[in-house]
This record gives structure tokens, sequence and C-alpha cells, in this order.
């Protein structure tokens, strides 16, 4: 088994997991903030995806310029269910081209993190998976404070 | 690159950002349950650790492991304690490293039931077992937001 095909399988259940909890969060909840302090779902979870487009620009290109600051100016202007979920698809299907585009050889090839730090091509990826899954814990949690203890991705 | 050191780093990453968190909760923040509504972190932690000790075990042997039951037990998964639940924790990371460690990538290949029903291959469920506890690091980052605690201490670390 080819470990990029490994990370498309996952990604692919990652993005599951998070349409089903997406789905099942009330636009009221999903657009409110736990407690008045953390960040609303809306803002988390576009930032997921947005992370993951972040990652497959640097894997189709390791030494080019990424402004994070700016780019993710744009999650202020998340507002809405479908906003968010659009930057998060997109992330998703970037995603899922670039990994299409790297070979199994390259993962251990070191590259600077779009965020500064050295790392390798796969540590990132898996990073940006493990980014996904984090936030999508916190989604659960909101529903869980709203009462919702449904396992909704096993419906 | 290897499936096995693919993994090998994935469990460092995700250990070491679980850590960091676990570490710089207080007791109370661990053992809170939000709204009177969510698990404490002494469950779900405790849980991911479980998971991870379950998943080791799981792909080592397969046929004579029974199949997890899908979803929460809660009170099954309660240490208590903080203490109790990163011991558990630990081991949970321990197990699923050594178990990793002992198998070749064809091994890891291999095709097993996961506890949902789908046929997966080992490799994919050790990914599941590490994105479970970042999602549930995920809800422990959620509950220092909301008593105020602001940093990230998995980027201060690094």
């Amino acid at each position: 088994m080819k470990s990029t095909q490994l990370f498309k399988d996952f990604l692919q259940e990652v993005e599951y997991l998070t349409n089903k909890d997406v789905d099942a969060t009330s636009e009221e909840h999903f657009c409110g903030c736990p407690g008045g302090k953390a960040r609303p779902a809306s803002n988390y979870i576009a930032e997921a995806g947005l992370f993951q487009t972040v990652i497959a620009e640097r894997l189709a290109n390791p030494t080019g310029e990424i402004d994070m600051q700016s780019r993710y100016g744009v999650l202020e202007n998340i507002q809405t269910k479908e906003q968010s979920r659009e930057l998060f698809t997109q992330g998703c299907r970037d995603l899922e081209a670039a990994l299409d585009k790297v070979d199994t050889s390259e993962l251990n090839d070191e590259i600077q993190a779009p965020w500064g730090m050295p790392t390798t091509k796969g540590k990132l990826i898996l990073h940006g998976l493990a980014h996904t899954m984090y936030h999508l814990g916190q989604l659960n949690q909101t529903q869980l404070i709203h009462g919702d203890d449904q396992m909704h991705w096993m419906e | 690159m290897t499936v096995q050191k693919l993994l090998l780093d994935y469990l460092n990453q995700v250990e070491f950002m679980v850590t960091q968190d676990v570490e710089n909760s207080s007791e109370e923040i661990f053992e809170k349950s939000l709204g009177g509504s969510t698990r404490p972190a002494t469950n779900y932690m405790t849980e991911a650790g479980f998971f991870c000790s379950y998943a080791a075990r799981y792909i080592k042997d397969p046929i004579n492991t029974e199949l997890l039951k899908a979803g929460p037990q809660p009170d099954r998964t309660e240490a208590g304690t903080k203490r109790k639940s990163n011991i558990l924790l630990i081991k949970g990371f321990k197990d699923l490293r050594k178990a990793i460690e002992s198998m070749s990538d064809e091994e890891l290949g291999q095709t097993i039931t996961a506890p949902w029903g789908q046929t997966i291959t080992k490799s994919h469920l050790v990914m599941h077992a590490l994105g479970h506890s970042a999602y549930h690091n995920g809800q422990l980052a959620l509950t220092q937001l909301m008593e105020g605690d602001q940093n990230l201490y998995w980027i201060q670390q690094q």
C-alpha cells in the first residue's frame, strides 16, 4: 500500500465525518461562540479547510512565499455555515489533488511549513489532517453543550 | 517513505500536541463538564488512550481480539483524576508505537473490519485512532478556551 493512498483514504474519512457533524449542527449553534469566548465553528471549520488548501499549495511549491496572516484574513468574512463549508470542501479538494501529485518517495523531503518551521512533506500532510480532526472534536463538543449527544457519523 | 515511518511520525506529532495540552490543563479544567452535558477530559482522554491500546492489540491479532463496539462507553472510561487518565493515555500511545514498530509495511497494509463495520487497512485504523486522540485534544483545548486560557501550547513548545 502506498503512503499517499493511506493519506487519501484518511482524508476521505475526515471529510465524511466533518460533513456529517456540520449537517447536524444548526446555523445558530454553528455560528455561535461557546461560552462567549471561543471561536465559532463557522470560523474554525473554514480554517480547517483553508489550512488544507495552504498545505496543498506548499506541497506544490515548497519554496514559494505564503503570507498566512493575509490568507487567514478571509476568515473574518465567514458568517454562515454555507460559507464555512465552501472553504472546508475546497480545502479537501485541494489537498486531494495535491496528494495525486506527490510521490511516496518525496514524503521525507524537508520543507518549511507555511508557518515557518522545518518539517517534511509527509509530516505537513499529517498535521493538516490532525488539525481538522482537532476542530471536528470541538464541533462535537459544541453539539454536546447544546444537548445533542448523537453520534451523527454513525447514522 | 515507508508506511511504518509515516505512522510513527503521526503518532509522535499527535502525542506531542495532546501531551502539551494535558500538561497545561489544571485538575479543575481536566475534570470539568461543560454546561453539565459534556464528558470531562478525565473520561474522553482515557478513552483516547484505551482506543490506541485497543488498536495496538487489534492490528497485531485481529482474529483473537474482540471487535470493539463503536461509540463512547463513558461508564467504562472514567479515570476520575487527571493523573490516572494521563497514565492510560500515555500507555495507549506506547502500546500503539510498539505495535507499529513490530509490523512490516506489508502487515500494515492488510485489511481488517473496523469497529464501525467497514473493511479498512490496519494502517488506516492506526490513523483513525490517532485522529480520534487529536479530536479529543480539540475538546480539551475548547474547554481551556472557554475558561479563558487562549494559549496554544503545542506551538509554544516547538
